[in-house]
């Protein structure tokens, strides 16, 4: 039997699957035009792929003309060699695709729900299908429910069977934007394992503002903001660059935070004795009075280092604390 | 395109579409509406199909485009809000990206989901359909009274080329527009808009013929389904092709502009779409140009047959030949015809109709020498001088397909001229001649022979018809039978495959019809004439349901025959034929006339709708029904049968259509007059040979207001006066219309000019002609009227008469004419008839001891016309004996003449005294029958007084000379009104089209809201009997009597009332009267309801001389005022008071 899927075209000499060149998307209306991508380089290579970037930054707007749904306004984006705009079809045969607002027609039951979208990624074989949408309900844990109405599950129920759909014609390249917006703590744990688990045979292009979303398996990242590409490389490199900027220290309960100076970043508090533990980001590594490096940053703390030292820390930080 | 992709995209569709309530909505109703609709006919065939030829029409075997229709309608509604939502509702439930970035097409995306609410929409259509096919089978299995199984191709026709197209082009659209707008509301608003636009325009707007064109649901380009014809037309078949294509296009475009980014094929797909909508618009374009050719060639022929219209044509005395039929390919002619030229005259050519679509391969002299001729247009000039007095015969050969649309050129009302909602004619058919591989019908009309002459105008009477000896043969395929002029009998000569049969029906006949088809026949001989029943194959079980009266029945056409030969017409042909024909089969005529064409000579045309089909098994299903019945159920089933006929009103009564081979198809007549002189004739034909009488014009079916208010009327009629067949109670609903009656007043029938408004005149024709033929079988009696009709008949068989003709006719046998019905074809004059107050006692008793009692009235004709009346009465203890239908318990007098001015005393002596009387005149200024109050019967006091039995002369006057009696008829009565009504009027509309002397016609059981005048025969009145009456209101409208009062002083002033019983209905109050004497007025008050019937005193006033205006208001506490009439009598002279004497004594109405 023939695959379903298109013999993908070789990788880069580089070995990257998806290579963005030169993207530019203008948004224009009768009043104004937007800029949301200045002219985006990348390459991705295979493994789980993150895109960090505050809210704005253009990474929706990126994703979405990777998947082929938004023609650049300039630049070019190839996928596995397949022109984004000129290959539209094959291009989308090679992905997967959860987009930040997912949802589905609520008077369908899940198995139907991906047993439609099966058949339009291509899998045309009932009985292949039927086995795929076994395996990716109990991939995302949803195998109890597949006989439910899709208005019958709950929120993080929807969004794994997003995942569930995305996954369901084995696509080589996966693409989630803001995966775990409205998730539970513990579905969000579940969504990173998840995707450490998939990004070891498949390219994971992971769009998200929630740094703790890429997890331990992502080792290429990228960082966008305000429609350009401001960091590009692996997050120990990102981790590395952020050690004597990310500090420790104990200040009073009350009033305490006050006295670390204008500036600092607050990562996070946990309550100390009489006083609070705090983690922070100074921007320019001037480390606040008392305080101590941080030995092994988070890559949060390194990404926000990093915005810090952008002056965008504040947007970073605010995106942050957003869900 | 993925067949896979669509197919999975259509069931997640389908899944989606069948879960959701509004899905369900449509579909229950649409199920329910067209199985209900299924039902209503059922029932109503299945109970009443026997009671009518007419109710056979709505047969639900045959009717499932009309009413699978509605369910087809409601779901194009529903289609809307099904489909307005195929991206929307993607962008509510959030999965519009995930499906934007899937691998297949928006082609694929849009099909898909079309494909799903196509298919859900077409479901509830099949499933009605399953559930009507199981009711009807089931009650075909199980003898239910209802329920027919639908006729299998009309199914298919439904289900595929009406259901399918309708779906597929509304859908597209629904898709189109949402995809545009993008919005669920404006996408609804935008299409509602649309579709009511679209059936606004196609209902009234677009000629119904052009229309079908453009027919969206499909309902009007199918057929009437039959099993004689398909229920398919190359036409129509190409109409829903080019509905389906246009859809697709629609869809294409729809893939076109779908928001979602694709692989780039929209040009190709807006292109092909745009190609698709482009080609299914202009195929219905090419579908309706056809139909405009068609007309446009009508318009031709119409033409070039008008500009010969009174050129002088040949008299056809004979046609011989053979006439060969390839069903469906081919009628070949090879004709012999006798040629005259008209009396007194000579011709230098023959000019005949033939069929244009025949082509003529020669024309030859009797010699065999070819003869020069044209053959354009449907006009066959041929080069044959003919001398007076001479004879010649032509050898015509012909072959080709006959052009139906050459039938009918100069119809009054064509289908150019209708739209849908008047396109009700179209129930009586539309196919005005059929050669098709199944069957074969070439009405005269479409001149399949030549027939001398224009093809236009041959109602006009001045031109005479022509009338020709028969001898035809015909070949057709094996296994087939024709129905054609008289006996068929088999003729030698034919080759395999081939049956020829010769037709010579041995009498004049003035067209030729032939029906062929592979038939079944039943066949008995009676008195030497043929009488031949051909069905449809699978038609023959009403055969079964009359068996038993078989013997009845043909002792009941034995009888007929044999009377009629008594009388002197005897049935002039060797055979009489009646054949089945599909309800397409165009039923009515052309001319001004439209006459009926279901009773050409010889041959009477059985609509498939009728008896073939009738429920008459469900009417004997239970013989002890009927073992009460005086002659049991073999005489029941007999009345049956003549009720069934005899309430035809489609024109498919074979009895009047038989009737018509006894004098109508053996001479006509021409010249002034001829109009009435035709109709009468035929009329009495119709009572003298059948006892019937009758009356059809495809006029009655108008609009579908005016015709269901034909209908409802004469329902009205049917259920409320005693007696009378439906039809009957058909043309009197038609006839007394204010407006027929204005026109028949006005305008004498010599002068009548049918072509004014033939719809009118038809009327006025059906009203004077038909109280004449009634007149004069009344009033010569049936003897010496059968001896008219035959004298005149033998003179003039195979031509045409004057009315000079009938003159001298009568005058031979001593009749006078003008004693009966006066001078009733160039006068207006019509008598007219006031009554005494009847004198009712009791006698002594008989001998025998019988009780005697004895009625008498005098009569008065207070016009200068003569005219006849009946008395109608009904004796005590008969009122409700059988209920009001039954038409026993009303008895007749004998008609009484009254001459000009002339007043008789009539006198019965009776059994039992009489509880009502009437006075029925047959034509009079009082426009029907009038009811006379009867006097109270002392039962204890005898009056012992010769008894008087009869007719003598009287010189009693109604007169009360010193009264002034205002009537709402007369000159002096008007209505009032403060201001002009505004605002919605619904039902407003057409007011004017129902005026009765200037108000509008009032409905008894509905009070109007402005004064309206309704015909009440206890109502005060000369002669008719009327009053105004309108819902009681605010003052604001006013009625007015105004009187011109000789002297001054006291004067008693009265309001004449209905009685009690025909006032019950309403609920009246206290009148508000006001008296205005030019000075000075006076308010008064009038209980009206507990008034006296008859005259009630409204007061005693001093009144100066001139002019009193008394008015009525519309204000009272009671539902509805009454304006009946107002009596002023002079007080304090002796003058006065005898006459008021006299006028107590003699009630003049």
């Amino acid at each position: 039997m023939s695959s379903p899927f298109p013999t993908a075209a070789p990788l880069g000499g580089d070995g990257a699957v998806i290579v963005a060149e030169g993207v530019r998307k203008v948004f224009k209306s009768q009043r104004r035009s937007l800029t949301a991508l200045a002219g985006v380089d990348l390459s991705i290579g295979t493994g789980l792929f993150g895109l960090l970037g505050p809210n704005g930054a253009g990474k929706s707007t990126l994703m979405r003309i990777v998947c082929t749904l938004l023609e650049p306004s300039a630049g070019r984006v190839r996928v596995l060699g397949h022109d984004v705009v000129k290959e539209r079809l094959a291009v989308r045969k090679l992905f997967g695709y959860l987009p930040q607002e997912f949802g589905a027609w609520r008077l369908q039951r899940v198995e139907e729900v991906l047993d439609t979208l099966a058949i339009l990624s291509g899998l045309r074989d009932r009985p292949r299908r039927r086995e795929r949408i076994r395996e990716v309900l109990e991939s995302v844990g949803l195998d109890e429910v597949g006989d439910r109405k899709v208005k019958q599950l709950s929120g993080g129920m929807v969004r794994r069977l997003g995942v569930a759909q995305a996954l369901i014609h084995e696509p080589r390249i996966l693409v989630v934007d803001e995966p775990t917006v409205g998730l539970d703590p513990e579905e969000r744990l579940r969504f990173r394992q998840l995707m450490a688990r998939l990004g070891q045979e498949r390219t994971i292009v992971l769009s998200t503002h929630i740094v703790a979303d890429l997890g331990s398996g992502c080792q290429d990242l990228a960082l966008l903001d305000a429609g350009e590409v401001v960091y590009r490389g692996s997050p120990a490199a990102l981790l590395e660059a952020a050690v004597g900027q990310v500090f420790e220290t104990t200040v009073a309960a009350h009033g305490g935070e006050e006295s670390l100076g204008e500036g600092v970043e607050i990562v996070s508090r946990a309550p100390d004795g009489v006083g609070v533990r705090i983690r922070g980001v100074a921007p320019d590594g001037a480390l606040p009075a008392g305080s101590t490096p941080a030995a092994a940053p988070t890559l949060e703390e390194a990404y926000l280092a990093f915005m810090a030292r952008r002056g965008r820390a504040h947007a970073a930080r605010r995106e942050e604390a957003a869900p | 395109m993925s067949w896979d992709v669509v197919w999975g995209l259509a069931r997640a569709e389908a899944r989606l579409t069948r879960r959701l309530a509004r899905y369900w909505v449509f579909g229950v109703l649409a199920v329910l509406l067209i199985v209900v609709a299924y039902l209503y006919y059922a029932l109503l065939h299945g109970l009443f199909s026997s009671y009518s030829a007419s109710v056979g029409a709505i047969n639900p075997r045959y009717l499932v485009a009309a009413f699978g229709s509605w369910g087809v309608m409601i779901f194009m509604l529903g289609l809307l809000f099904l489909g307005f939502d195929v991206r929307a509702r993607d962008e509510r439930e959030r999965i519009v990206e995930v499906l934007d970035s899937q691998p297949c097409t928006n082609l694929e995306l849009v099909a898909g989901r079309f494909l799903g609410i196509l298919l859900m929409g077409w479901l509830p259509m099949a499933a009605a359909i399953v559930v009507v096919e199981v009711i009807g089978l089931l009650g075909r299995a199980l003898e239910w009274p209802i329920g027919e199984p639908l006729e299998p191709w009309s199914i298919v026709g439904f289900l595929v080329t009406m259901a399918i197209p309708a779906f597929t082009f509304t859908l597209a659209l629904v898709f189109l527009v949402s995809l545009l707008a993008r919005n669920r509301l404006i996408t609804a608003l935008a299409l509602i808009v649309v579709l009511v636009a679209y059936f606004w325009v196609f209902l009234t707007r677009i000629p119904i013929d052009v229309a079908s064109a453009y027919d969206v649901t499909g309902a009007y380009t199918l057929n009437f389904a039959s099993e004689l014809v398909s229920v398919f037309t190359g036409r129509g078949l190409v109409q829903r092709a080019a509905v389906l294509v246009a859809g697709l296009g629609l869809l294409l475009l729809a893939a076109a502009v779908h928001p979602r980014p694709d692989g780039g094929q929209r040009r190709t797909w807006a292109a092909a779409g745009s190609v698709l909508l482009l080609a299914g618009l202009v195929t219905a374009g090419l579908v309706a140009r056809q139909i405009l050719e068609v007309r446009h060639r009508q318009g031709a022929w119409r033409a070039a047959h008008e500009a010969v219209r009174d050129a002088p044509a040949p008299d056809v005395t004979a046609v011989r030949g053979e006439v060969r039929i390839e069903p469906g390919r081919s009628l070949d002619l090879d004709l012999e015809l006798d040629l005259e030229p008209p009396a007194g005259t000579a011709l230098d050519q023959a000019l005949f109709s033939l069929n244009p679509g025949l082509a003529v391969a020669s024309v030859t002299d009797g010699a065999g020498r070819d003869v020069a001729f044209t053959h354009r247009d449907g006009l066959l000039a041929v080069a044959l001088a003919l001398a007076g007095g001479s004879r010649a015969t032509l050898k015509v050969r012909a072959s080709g397909v006959p052009d139906a649309g050459f039938a009918y050129l100069d119809g009054s009302r064509q289908w150019s001229d209708l739209s849908l909602m008047e396109g009700n004619v179209a129930i009586l058919g539309y196919d005005s001649a059929i050669f098709d591989r199944r069957f074969v019908a070439l009405m005269p009309d479409v001149r399949w022979l030549p027939a001398a002459g224009a093809n236009v105008g041959r109602d006009d009477p001045r031109r005479p018809t022509d009338f020709y000896e028969l001898d035809l043969t015909v070949d057709v395929p094996e296994g087939w039978l024709v129905a054609a002029p008289g006996r068929r009998r088999e003729a030698s000569g034919a080759a395999a495959g081939r049956a020829r049969y010769r037709f010579a029906p041995g009498a004049p006949l003035p067209e030729t019809v032939l029906v062929a088809a592979p038939y079944e026949r039943r066949a008995v001989e009676i008195a030497g004439v043929e009488l031949e029943l051909l069905l449809a194959g699978g038609h023959a079980g009403n055969l079964e349901v009359f068996a038993e009266a078989g013997e009845e029945i043909r002792s009941w056409i034995e009888e007929r025959l044999r009377e009629a030969a008594e009388l002197g017409l005897p049935y002039p042909y060797d055979g009489l034929t009646m054949v089945e024909v599909p309800a397409t089969l165009r039923g009515f005529g052309g001319g001004w006339r439209m006459d009926t064409v279901m009773a050409p000579p010889g041959v009477l045309l059985l609509r498939e709708s009728s008896l073939p089909t009738a429920r008459f098994d469900v009417r004997f299903r239970d013989p002890k029904d009927f073992e009460d019945q005086e002659g049991g159920i073999v005489r029941a089933k007999v009345e049956v049968l003549t009720t069934f006929f005899e309430n035809d009103f489609n024109g498919g009564n074979v009895f009047l259509g038989a009737a018509r081979n006894f004098f109508l198809h053996q001479t006509s007549a021409q010249g002034p007059g001829a109009l009435a002189l035709d109709f009468v004739c035929h009329d009495l034909t119709n009572r003298l040979v059948t006892g019937q009488q009758g009356f059809f014009s495809a006029h009655l079916f108008g609009t579908s207001g005016d015709l269901n208010q034909a209908i409802g009327n004469a329902f009205t009629r049917f259920f409320s006066e005693p007696g009378g067949s439906f039809n009957e109670a058909m043309q009197t609903a038609l006839t007394e219309q204010p407006k027929v009656w204005e026109q028949a007043l006005g305008v004498a029938l010599a002068d009548m000019d049918p072509w004014e408004d033939p719809g009118r005149t038809v009327n006025v024709l059906l009203l004077k002609g038909g109280a004449m033929s009634r007149s004069l079988l009344d009033g010569l009696g049936r003897e010496r009227a059968g001896a008219l009709l035959a004298a005149l008949r033998q003179r003039t068989a195979g031509r045409t008469f004057t009315r000079d003709d009938l003159v001298g006719v009568a005058a031979a046998l001593e009749i006078d004419l003008g004693g009966v019905v006066g001078d009733w074809i160039d006068a207006t004059e019509l008598p007219g008839f006031v009554a005494s107050q009847p004198r009712l006692y009791r006698l002594p008793e008989a001998a025998d001891g019988t009780p005697r009692y004895q009625l008498a009235l005098t009569l008065r004709n207070d016009e200068a016309a003569p005219g006849l009346a009946r008395l109608r009465y009904v004796p005590a203890g008969e009122e409700e004996a059988g209920g009001p239908r039954n038409r026993s318990r009303w008895q007749e007098s004998e008609p009484l003449r009254v001459g000009p001015g002339e007043a008789v005393e009539i006198g019965l002596v009776l059994s039992k005294p009489v509880k009502e009387l009437r006075v029925a005149p047959y034509l009079a200024l009082n426009r029907g029958e009038f009811t006379v109050p009867l006097p109270a019967l002392d039962e204890q006091k005898t009056v012992d007084v010769e008894p008087f039995t009869g007719v003598r002369p009287s010189d009693w006057q109604a007169a009360d000379a010193a009264a002034i009696v205002v009537d709402d008829l007369d000159p002096g009565f008007a209505v009032e009104q403060d201001e002009a009504r505004t605002g919605l009027r619904l039902g407003a509309r057409g007011a004017e089209a129902t005026l009765d002397g200037g108000l509008p016609v009032g409905n008894l059981f509905q009070p109007p809201r402005e004064w309206s005048r309704l015909g009440l025969s206890e109502a005060w009145g000369k002669y008719r009997h009327t009053l105004a009456f309108v819902r009681a209101g605010t003052g604001n409208q006013r009625a007015v009597f105004a009187a011109e009062l000789p002297r001054p002083g006291p004067w008693r002033l009265e309001l004449h009332m209905p009685p009690e019983s025909a006032r019950r209905r309403w609920k009246l109050g206290t009148f508000n009267v006001t008296v205005h004497d030019g000075a000075d007025s006076h308010e008064l008050r009038f209980a009206a309801d507990g008034a006296e019937e008859g005259w009630n005193l409204l007061g005693e006033l001093e009144m100066p001389a001139g002019e009193a205006r008394v008015t009525v208001s519309d204000e009272s506490d009671g539902r509805v005022v009454l304006a009946d009439a107002i009596r002023w009598r002079p007080l304090g002279t002796a003058a006065a008071s005898e006459d008021a004497a006299q006028a107590e004594e003699t009630m003049d109405e």
